[in-house]
């Protein structure tokens, strides 16, 4: 990788106003949570930064912090390790979704916020020797090219997945991100703090040059129930072929508010609107959420060689909602 | 019954065939314990007679691995550990092309980085993505990394073929315009190079076979053809293809990440025109080759020439990228086999085919299980070679062989369907060895496969009752050879205080070769095993074989044993002058000397020795002439398949060899249990993707090229049968690579048990399991 200047702040404003005189002083800057994700594309030459920085030392947005009324803000800092043991009881969406990342190495070093604004896995855009789509070329390589790992629904433009498992499960719970930048923070709704490339080709969320994440925030309203699943080819160290994360509020015994994300599937966190429409104010059991698990692949577009994950999202949809339910759903291995 | 006929008939052979007419007859109990035979054999001058039937007091049994804490707290020194004052990184410039004429290389602004030596050899074409146009060393690795993207190459870029079945067509690009002659590595099956005819990329076929295969099919009752594929897989050593190299006065000093000491020795003295002392190679510590690493190599050769021109010594050490590009891979294929067969199941003919892509290199065929594994007693064989725009292949662990095992015993399974036959009881019905018959038994019962047909009746009830788990079992052959690696030869040295070294120039590429040669020479010293010092990996130790074949067990072994023996002859006569007792008479045990009621202390008795030191040293005595030379073995797998998802968990595999008497049977047990685990990941997960439009590898990585990880790890039970092959004095055999032959084919069978659906190709993906079940919608769905 190229020699670059790592810049230490000692606070997120400093951080942010570094950011902020980089673009005046016309250098190029990135910056570095853990740093897990940035080292790969440094070693691959795909960005070649000026400078780095490095929040990883801060103390600010490095907890979680919980309300009376059992909502959570977790710190952008916090690791997905820290994140799966402290929100398990009330969020398992997001606990399963950070417990199941990468290794536990990684999970005990990357953070929330640096998971949610990882890029792309993409081969094409990860190799330095193809000039794709995303990185400023005339075409998305993938839909044409090999294309067994990308998405199927969403992808007329650019054909990638969104590798956060997180960001799947903070959709489905409705989370709200909180930024800060030299011009003042704003907070999003997680479902808009990802963009697709219709939006924006050459990014993957609704960051401005210089803004950062701080804090997550999930409320947790009465009768909260919430679920992920994944399915992965090797059980150690891969990604998804195809995941999910639904919740609902019990209401009586029905659920309502429902939210059903699909991931590894779509450029964003992708809901399955028709699978919520009919689960909506209805008793979830084994037969609705089969339908469910159907009525997800409305709107699939799947490219060449990945028709495959369409039965995989239909069996992870209702995998999941009946998880929620807390539902067996016949994969309990007797050994 | 005709195994006994065979060993009469064999005995008799054997006393008239005298390997060494000097040698001394002896007899030699041969066979699988319980059914050994008596044969006579004539031992080689110095050759100790083998091992007779029954156990022995260390070799045989467990032992913890003599470099274990070394290898765990990181204090075993690999190439990529080695720094010196001075040192400079080399790095290698790759083609980002598939196929492309060079039509510039401009380094200046590489050259004007401080510290930079280029090493450049006007390559005038690349021919694969990843092939090598030129390397440079300089102070630091960033230093060279950003050397090597200041250099300008143009390119024009020509037409590529990537793809196997498309390379086969007429009008394809040609990667070469000239027949290619085949190049052959220690890790080849040994054989000579055929001239073989070369159409368009196709070099072949060569044909072989056995028996009147038109005459069986003729009279065969039935036929039945299979055609199975299977993907590149590539070799991932933990520690990738590295050589260091420093001049010192005249000679070449060298630390190779390698499986041969001495095949990098020969290779370098070549290229550089030096007497075979005037290099050095050490690899004492090597993190895995399977089959890649004999060679210097071109990067080998380049960190020598850098290190030249440098005046420097310089470290070369591939990243993972350049390890999956352009250092070896197992090739792909395309099998086809017909089996003609007699209605109780009796496979009286196989006519098969191969066709495989080595990329620009040749070696692709798997024709040797089809012929080698079962009796057919007729066989044709034709193997072709296609080329393509990609990475050379090269030996991997049992060259040939899983992929031929996948696709005959793929053909196995579904004659049993056709036949309504038990899978084993079919293969027990063609199986004339004794050996795996016995190993089938052993197998059989581990895994209970007398469950078979209950789990076939729960898997029916799992699917009436909505569940998506399926259970299956499943059974393959293994079939691979005694090869000998000639010529080895073992120094022991034992000082005055007692101090026994032992000296041998091999490598340990993994397998722990430290661990038996103590063993074996602390037996017949009578000394604990971590009293003996085993010095390798240096190639001024004597000639010790590349690890290829299976064979540094093998051919090392017996030379251990014949210098410990002889060791222990002069021993026991300094003994007998300071006991006054015979020689003869004298027992060595528990470090004491004893005869008669007198005894002296090993240390005592060394320290009356008439010379600072006594040296003693074992050749590597022919083989005799004994049991089969083929290695026979058989695996169970166990497998659970999500029917909803296409994902598969591998539970349980049962993995029976024959490893003749194991010197160190923790180290073969590791052996199997690594073999089993890189066939499971052959079988579900490994598979080098090209884009074919670019002819570029896409997962040059070990994130999409998928290698099976801790949680895809089932129990696994490695057994062996207790064997005498009698071909040696240590009864010794490889196993290395034995154990990775079945177990893909024996994994698919279960899947194939546990879904009905017959895989054909490997890796076994999720997506090809859901796609055979029908799930996969052949058109867009549209909402």
């Amino acid at each position: 990788m190229k020699s670059f200047e790592r810049v230490q702040p000692k606070s997120w404003e400093e951080a942010a106003q570094l950011l902020a005189m980089a673009k005046e002083r016309k250098i190029s800057s990135e910056v570095k949570g853990a740093g897990t994700e940035l080292l790969d594309r440094l070693k691959e030459y795909n960005l070649a930064p000026d400078q780095v920085v490095d929040l990883r030392r801060l103390t600010a947005h490095s907890s979680i912090q919980r309300k009376s009324s059992g909502a959570i803000s977790i710190g952008a800092l916090v690791t997905l390790t820290a994140v799966a043991e402290g929100v398990r009881a009330d969020f398992p969406a997001l606990a399963d979704a950070c417990e199941g990342a990468a290794t536990p190495q990684i999970r005990n070093a990357a953070t929330l916020a640096g998971n949610l604004c990882q890029r792309p896995r993409c081969w094409y855009f990860r190799s330095s020797e193809f000039q794709c789509l995303k990185k400023g070329g005339v075409e998305c390589l993938a839909k044409s090219g090999e294309n067994e790992f990308h998405a199927i629904f969403g992808n007329n433009t650019c054909a990638i997945v969104h590798p956060s498992a997180a960001g799947v499960a903070l959709v489905a719970l409705n989370a709200r991100i909180e930024t800060l930048a030299t011009g003042g923070g704003r907070t999003l709704a997680a479902a808009d703090f990802f963009v697709r490339p219709e939006v924006d080709i050459l990014a993957e969320n609704a960051l401005k040059p210089g803004e950062l994440v701080v804090e997550i925030h999930v409320e947790k309203p009465q009768g909260l129930r919430s679920a992920y699943r994944k399915i992965k080819q090797k059980q150690a160290f891969d990604w998804p072929l195809a995941d999910a994360a639904a919740s609902w509020r019990d209401e009586g015994g029905v659920a309502k508010d429902v939210r059903i994300v699909i991931g590894s599937a779509a450029p964003v966190p992708w809901r399955a609107k028709a699978a919520e429409a009919l689960i909506e104010g209805k008793r979830i059991d084994a037969a609705l959420a089969a339908r469910a698990g159907e009525a997800a692949l409305e709107g699939a577009t799947p490219l060449g060689k990945n028709a495959y994950k369409l039965p995989m999202v239909a069996a992870v949809v209702r995998r999941t909602l009946l998880a929620s339910a807390g539902l067996p759903d016949g994969t309990e291995d007797q050994g | 019954m005709a195994e006994e006929k065979n060993s009469a008939e064999e005995k008799k052979k054997i006393s008239m065939k005298v390997p060494d007419a000097t040698g001394t007859a002896a007899v030699a109990e041969i066979g699988l314990a319980g059914h050994t035979l008596s044969k006579q054999i004539f031992l080689s001058p110095g050759d100790p007679p083998p091992y007779p039937v029954g156990e022995r007091p260390i070799t045989g049994k467990h032992y913890p691995r003599l470099d274990g804490p070394q290898k765990v707290t990181g204090r075993a020194a690999f190439t990529h550990d080695v720094r010196r004052p001075g040192m400079l990184h080399a790095r290698i410039l790759r083609s980002p092309h598939a196929h492309a004429k060079i039509v510039s290389i401009d380094a200046s602004g590489a050259a004007k980085i401080p510290g930079v030596v280029i090493e450049n050899p006007a390559k005038a074409v690349v021919r694969y993505h990843g092939e090598a146009i030129l390397a440079l060393a300089a102070p630091t690795r960033a230093a060279a990394e950003d050397a090597l993207r200041a250099v300008k190459v143009t390119y024009d870029v020509l037409p590529h073929t990537v793809r196997l079945a498309d390379a086969r067509k007429e009008g394809s690009p040609l990667v070469f315009q000239k027949p290619v002659e085949e190049k052959r590595s220690a890790g080849d099956e040994p054989g000579a190079a055929a001239v073989l005819p070369q159409t368009g990329n196709v070099r072949g076929p060569k044909t072989s076979g056995r028996g009147d295969a038109d005459k069986a099919f003729a009279e065969a009752e039935g036929t039945l053809e299979v055609v199975t594929t299977t993907s590149v897989q590539t070799h991932v050593p933990l520690e990738t293809h590295s050589l260091f190299a420093e001049w010192v006065g005249d000679t070449l000093e060298v630390q190779a990440s390698t499986q041969g000491t001495f095949s990098v020795r020969d290779e370098l003295t070549e290229v550089f025109k030096l007497a075979q002392d005037k290099v050095r190679v050490r690899a004492e510590f090597t993190g895995g080759g399977f089959g890649a690493k004999f060679g210097a190599g071109d990067y080998g050769v380049f960190a020598a020439k850098l290190a030249r021109k440098a005046g420097k010594p310089v470290l070369m050490a591939l990243d993972r990228r350049e390890e999956h590009l352009a250092a070896g891979n197992r090739p792909d294929s395309w099998n086809r086999v017909k089996l003609g067969y007699r209605k109780d199941g009796t496979v009286t003919a196989a006519d098969y085919e191969s066709f495989g892509t080595a990329g620009v290199a040749t070696g692709s065929g798997t024709g040797g299980f089809v012929k080698s594994a079962y009796g057919f007693p007729a066989v044709r064989v034709a193997e072709s070679d296609v080329f393509t725009n990609l990475g050379p292949g090269c030996a991997m662990r049992a060259p040939g062989h899983p992929q031929g095992c996948f696709a005959v015993e793929t053909a196995l399974e579904a004659l049993a369907d056709k036949l309504g036959m038990d899978p084993l009881a079919l293969r027990l019905k063609n199986d004339p060895s004794q050996v795996r018959q016995a190993e089938w038994e052993i197998g059989a019962k581990e895994i209970g496969w007398s469950r078979r047909g209950a789990i076939t009746k729960a898997n029916e009830a799992a699917a009436a009752a909505g569940s998506p788990l399926r259970r299956g079992l499943g059974c393959a052959a293994s079939v691979w050879y005694t090869f000998v690696a000639p010529g080895s030869q073992v120094l022991v040295r034992i000082h005055r205080d007692g101090t026994v070294e032992v000296e041998n120039g091999v490598q340990d590429i993994g397998g722990g070769v430290r661990t038996p040669i103590a063993m074996v020479v602390a037996e017949e010293l009578g000394l604990a095993v971590e009293k003996i010092r085993v010095k390798i990996g240096d190639s001024r130790y004597p000639f010790g074989p590349a690890s290829g074949g299976s064979v540094t067990t093998g051919s090392l072994i017996p030379a251990v044993r014949a210098a410990a023996v002889h060791a222990r002859e002069k021993l026991l006569g300094v003994a007998s002058n300071l006991l006054g007792v015979p020689a003869a008479e004298i027992a060595l045990t528990n470090g004491v000397f004893s005869a008669k009621g007198k005894s002296a202390e090993f240390r005592k008795v060394c320290s009356r020795l008439p010379g600072e030191t006594l040296v003693a040293t074992g050749d590597r005595a022919k083989d005799y002439d004994g049991a089969d030379t083929r290695i026979f073995g058989a695996q169970f797998a166990e497998v659970v398949v999500d029917v909803e998802t296409g994902v598969v968990a591998v539970k349980k595999v049962v993995a029976v060899h024959d490893c003749g008497q194991p010197v160190w049977r923790t180290g073969v047990e590791s052996q199997i249990r690594g073999g089993v685990l890189q066939g499971i990941s052959y079988a579900l997960f490994e598979e080098r993707v090209v884009d074919e439009r670019s002819g570029r590898v896409l997962n040059p990585n070990v994130e999409f090229y998928k290698i099976l990880g801790s949680k895809d790890t089932p129990e696994i039970v490695p057994l062996l049968v207790d064997h005498y092959p009698g071909k040696n004095n240590a009864h010794a055999r490889g196993i290395g690579e034995p154990a990775t032959v079945p177990t893909a084919a024996a994994v698919a069978n279960a899947i194939a048990h546990a879904t009905g659906i017959r895989p054909t190709a490997l890796p076994i993906t999720p997506a090809r399991i859901l796609d055979a079940l029908g799930k996969v919608p052949k058109r867009e769905v549209k909402a």
